[in-house]
């Protein structure tokens, strides 16, 4: 009978635990990776690998990869890449939360998720020449070097069909900011 | 008791295995487990388009495409769920990508033709025939050093005598003006815009009587601009007629006609080249009947051609080289004249800096015999040109609240001209600095 009820207790608390399985760093999962994709301690990745608080993914030459966060915010990275999570907090139940993700180098197209529809002040993309803010969108960064970033907007547009705000990203270079509300538009930071 | 606590237990954990597969059939935290399962994964984009969660099917359709690079039907899955978003610059990218991948089918590859195409004639007729207008409320403040222009010895010639120059050195002029742009996209490489305006131009009210430079200027143009190719036109007409305040001053009327054309050799380089012919004509109505104003009439020809080379993205050397001729109706007014322009721009973080030099020499073409009888008139001036421009949110953040969309813009600009002449009184040092702010109002777009 003890021996029962441990078992039922042990089954309880694992099914329970599901969905807390992972550990309060685990902040998302390498959903695609192709190729050579590092982490900050030269660990291999692939598709599957979970990616935690703090991680430095680095995306080699003609490699790509894709890294879901928890909170369903997609970023697609490029060949020769290199970015860190450096802040993720995120509440699955109110849907609220904070991303700061840093691009060092290359090129990293994001699809926004919860924390950005919740508030769009919460997504923070920083890159060497300054930082980016987006609202319901999908944009594109490319950081060519420390001096120079190009971002661009990549929609939903104005005209879409499927009843979605346009996109809006916010582009500051630390002195200054531009919006971009048109998509193919880009905007260009220098240091 | 432990019996029916063996049942709920039982039940609970029953309840817990079952009830998330009735909410959904594929959940997230089940792609952060099965990223690659591609029959989940699809299950889960078709579940996510259904529940109107489109950036879901998106990442999740990207992420197939990644994973399964070859399988058509994904990225054709891809392409419509781009077209529904309006992402056209993706759209394009991704088609023209399909079209050079060599597992694309031939019949996929006729598919993404027709949908290229169709994307090209919607873009055609979305610029085609698009109206904009806007209108600027504008204020400048200059300061002169010298105004009046008084020579350097303070002498002048005066039929062949050499007097005093008596003349206002130190002044401010105002600048209130409006205009209105009204312009439309013919298509994706040309349109045309008509600007008109008015400027009214006082001077500080240090004197009594109405001053020479104050005027009220009416303004306009009309501008045509094409791509062609590595070429951009811009050929243009114009128009001003300043309405003199001075009692003696008689008014007059310029029209002229030009162009502004740039060829691109590469990303960073271009050569610019541009000619203009302007007629000013002056009116019979100064007061002073005893003058003849048709003397001042004057048609001037001028062209250049320039050169700038574009680096680090952020910096502009230019140069110019022009020339000018000026047929006055007088011909002690009339001139050729010659000018060498150089000039370096940065993109700064709170504007753009231009620093600009130019040199000019102009040779009149005839004696002015009230002045000398004698001496030729010949002029080299050298003007030294510093400018400060861009949106007052770059100079001053805060101002977002109140301009977020940038529409205040400013201008610094100082400026010395330092001229030296055959005859005394065209020998002379000006120096201006002046402010300018303007406000852009957007009345269609």
């Amino acid at each position: 009978m003890n021996n029962f009820k441990i078992f039922i207790s042990v089954i309880l608390v694992l099914a329970l635990s599901k969905s807390y399985a992972f550990s309060k760093d685990f902040i998302g999962v390498i959903s695609a990776g192709i190729g050579e994709i590092i982490n900050q301690d030269n660990k291999k990745l692939s598709t599957g690998s979970k990616i935690y608080f703090g991680d430095t993914i680095i995306v080699r030459e003609k490699s790509s990869a894709q890294i879901l966060l928890l909170d369903e915010t997609a970023l697609t990275v490029g060949e020769k890449s290199e970015l860190t999570m450096d802040d993720f907090v995120y509440d699955p139940n109110t849907k609220v939360g904070k991303i700061v993700s840093n691009i060092k180098v290359g090129t990293v197209r994001i699809i926004t998720g919860e924390i950005s529809k919740q508030n769009p002040d919460n997504l923070e993309v920083k890159v060497p020449t300054g930082s980016v803010g987006a609202r319901g969108t999908e944009f594109a960064v490319v950081t060519e070097s420390d001096e120079k970033s190009t971002v661009v907007l990549l929609g939903p547009g104005k005209k879409n069909s499927l009843g979605m705000t346009p996109g809006i990203l916010t582009v500051s270079d630390g002195f200054n900011s531009v919006n971009i509300t048109t998509p193919g538009f880009q905007s260009v930071v220098f240091k | 008791m432990s019996q029916n606590f063996k049942k709920l237990i039982v039940f609970l954990s029953l309840s817990i295995f079952c009830i998330k597969p009735s909410i959904a059939e594929v959940t997230f935290l089940d792609i952060l487990e099965n990223p690659s399962d591609l029959e989940m994964n699809l299950t889960y984009a078709k579940e996510q388009e259904s529940l109107g969660r489109y950036k879901a099917t998106l990442s999740t359709l990207e992420r197939l495409t990644m994973l399964y690079p070859v399988n058509t039907d994904l990225k054709l899955y891809l392409i419509s769920i781009l077209l529904k978003l309006d992402s056209e610059a993706k759209l394009q990218l991704m088609l023209e990508t399909m079209l050079q991948d060599p597992n694309t089918t031939d019949e996929t590859r006729q598919y993404i033709e027709k949908i290229l195409t169709k994307i090209r004639e919607q873009s055609e007729t979305k610029d085609k025939g698009k109206w904009f207008a806007f209108a600027d409320l504008s204020y400048m403040q200059t300061d002169h050093s010298n105004i009046d222009g008084v020579s350097k010895s303070g002498k002048l010639y005066s039929l062949d005598i050499i007097d005093d120059f008596d003349g206002m050195k130190y002044d401010k002029a105002y600048s209130r003006g409006a205009s209105i742009t009204v312009g439309k996209n013919l298509d994706q490489t040309s349109a045309f815009s008509l600007n008109t305006g008015f400027n009214i131009n006082t001077q500080n009210k240090n004197t009594k009587r109405k001053l020479e430079g104050e005027n009220d200027l009416v303004f306009g143009s009309l501008t045509y601009s094409k791509i062609f190719n590595k070429h951009y036109f811009m050929p243009y007409l114009f128009y001003s007629r300043p309405n003199q305040r001075h009692s003696l001053t008689a008014d007059s009327n310029t029209k002229g006609v030009g162009f502004n054309n740039t060829y691109s050799l590469d990303n960073s380089t271009d050569i610019t080249y541009g000619s203009s012919f302007s007629s000013t004509i002056f009116n019979m109505t100064g007061s002073n009947e005893e003058d003849k104003v048709d003397e001042g009439n004057n048609l001037t020809y001028s062209s250049n051609v320039g050169f700038n080379y574009t680096f680090s993205d952020i910096n502009l050397i230019s140069t110019k080289f022009s020339i000018t001729k000026k047929d006055a109706e007088n011909e002690y007014n009339g001139y050729l004249g010659r000018g060498l322009n150089v000039g370096y721009t940065r993109i700064l973080p709170f504007g753009n800096l231009k620093i600009e030099k130019t040199y000019q020499r102009n040779i009149f073409d005839e004696k002015n015999t009230f002045i000398h009888s004698t001496i030729d008139r010949e002029d080299d001036i050298e003007t030294t040109q510093i400018q400060l421009s861009g949106r007052i949110i770059q100079l001053i953040p805060f101002m977002k609240k109140i301009d977020p969309e940038g529409l205040f813009f400013y201008n610094l600009k100082y400026n010395e001209s330092d001229s030296e002449s055959t005859l005394l009184q065209n020998s002379a040092i000006r120096e201006t600095t002046s402010f300018n702010i303007i406000k852009r109002f957007s009345l269609y777009e």
